[in-house]
């Protein structure tokens, strides 16, 4: 599963044009690149992820780890890429993990929990008014 | 700038008291992230660049622990509460609060560099043209593996290509072996078992955006649960914690009760740091539900 984060502004701020030269900022590739560098972690911009970057403090081990890492972005398959990007998918995995542990507790059958896995879903989806 | 570690309803409460003090000379934003990876650390010396060369800004990091920012940041924003801005990780499901900064930034620049990853960020509107953040990094996930039990007891590492069940059965044989408490370990994280289930064929999500249950991921499940039943998998992890609650099990890796830890990329600085030399270890890509026809 591919996955990530995001530096996000919100609309209720009282600063926008702060926040937004700030993560403008963040995103000049410079210094983008100075703190996945720092944080051991494979970018998402693309112009470093083809060019590749440097992580001097790392170990040996832990940049062999890195390029196994880095090697499997080609290969995970297409359906993990939507489920990531799927708004409802954070209901999907809650969801998951909340009846997958009911029937390790011996609360519900598998086939019970895969049901209110769908209809806890379903509730989101309809919740945010879709 | 200040780079302070403090709880998230704490934080708020910070924020609206000095709403209240009265208008600050600068102009003053605050940004939840975490201590791990791309979050408050790292970003703290660009960060003093930037206010370095941005007089009127005054930027404030603050440590908020992931667990506590999943669980108490959609309350806050749902009541116009929150910071300014934040790393998170629920990119499509947040989507309604983000501002749109494409008047403030090089967009030609956003879109070259996060095409992509810029439509998760849009929720229910993908092929808009909003610039909703900037996407930190890609993480991947896969299985920490402990090569010096494997060493001791003599058991061959598998393979790329090697299926769960294959590295179930090794990592017990280990286990066994060492007497190392548990085969295999991952983190109670619904992110996490869905590589799990998207291995054994699961689609979780069709076209439409509905969710799917099909055979894939009723096996994945029933495998899941099989291995909490036999102990290859630790029961008072997933079966103790109720809820959608997250937990990490890093530091059993990093204690060796664990022969194999099923996380992800973002936590290398960490082993790194405080694995180190310990213990051999190695990075395995997650693991395929069954070896591919020949």
């Amino acid at each position: 599963m591919p996955g990530g984060g995001a530096l996000v502004g919100f609309k209720h701020t009282k600063n926008p044009e702060a926040v937004g030269k700030f993560i403008d900022y963040l995103a000049q590739s410079k210094n983008n690149a100075e703190i996945v560098s720092a944080a051991v972690e494979i970018p998402a911009a693309k112009s470093l992820i083809e060019g590749g970057v440097q992580y001097p403090g790392a170990s040996k081990r832990t940049q062999e780890s890195l390029a196994t890492y880095i090697g499997q972005i080609p290969k995970m398959a297409p359906a993990a890429y939507r489920f990531q990007g799927w708004r409802y998918q954070r209901a999907m995995m809650n969801a998951m993990t909340t009846r997958i542990s009911q029937v390790l507790n011996g609360e519900l059958d598998v086939d019970t929990a895969l049901a209110r896995v769908k209809q806890d879903v379903e509730t989101a989806i309809k919740a945010a008014g879709q | 700038m200040k780079l302070t570690r403090i709880g998230l309803w704490a934080a708020s409460a910070l924020l609206a008291a000095t709403a209240l003090t009265g208008i600050a000379r600068a102009q003053e934003i605050t940004v939840f992230c975490d201590d791990l990876g791309f979050g408050c650390p790292t970003m703290e010396p660009v960060v003093k660049r930037f206010e370095q060369e941005n007089s009127g800004i005054k930027v404030k990091l603050e440590v908020v622990p992931y667990q506590s920012l999943v669980e108490s940041l959609p309350v806050q924003l749902e009541s116009g509460q929150g910071p300014d801005a934040a790393i998170i990780t629920d990119l499509g499901g947040l989507s309604r609060y983000y501002l749109d900064l494409t008047p403030y930034v090089d967009a030609a620049n956003f879109d070259k560099e996060y095409h992509q990853t810029l439509q998760w960020l849009r929720g229910l509107d993908p092929n808009g043209k909003a610039i909703n953040g900037m996407p930190t990094t890609l993480t991947v996930n896969g299985a920490y593996v402990n090569l010096t039990l494997f060493e001791q007891a003599g058991v061959p590492v598998p393979k790329e290509g090697a299926t769960w069940a294959e590295w179930a059965d090794a990592t017990r044989k280990v286990a066994k072996a060492t007497n190392t408490e548990f085969a295999m370990e991952m983190d109670r994280s619904g992110h996490r078992f869905a590589s799990l289930a998207i291995s054994y064929g699961a689609e979780l999500v069709d076209d439409k955006g509905q969710p799917v249950i099909d055979k894939g991921l009723k096996d994945a499940v029933e495998q899941f649960v099989a291995w909490h039943k036999d102990g290859t998998m630790p029961m008072d992890l997933w079966g103790a914690v109720g809820g959608a609650t997250h937990r990490e099990l890093f530091s059993d890796f990093l204690n060796a009760k664990t022969v194999l830890y099923f996380g992800g990329s973002w936590t290398l600085s960490q082993m790194d740091r405080e694995v180190g030399d310990l213990f051999d270890w190695e990075v395995a890509p997650a693991p395929a539900a069954r070896r591919p026809a020949p």
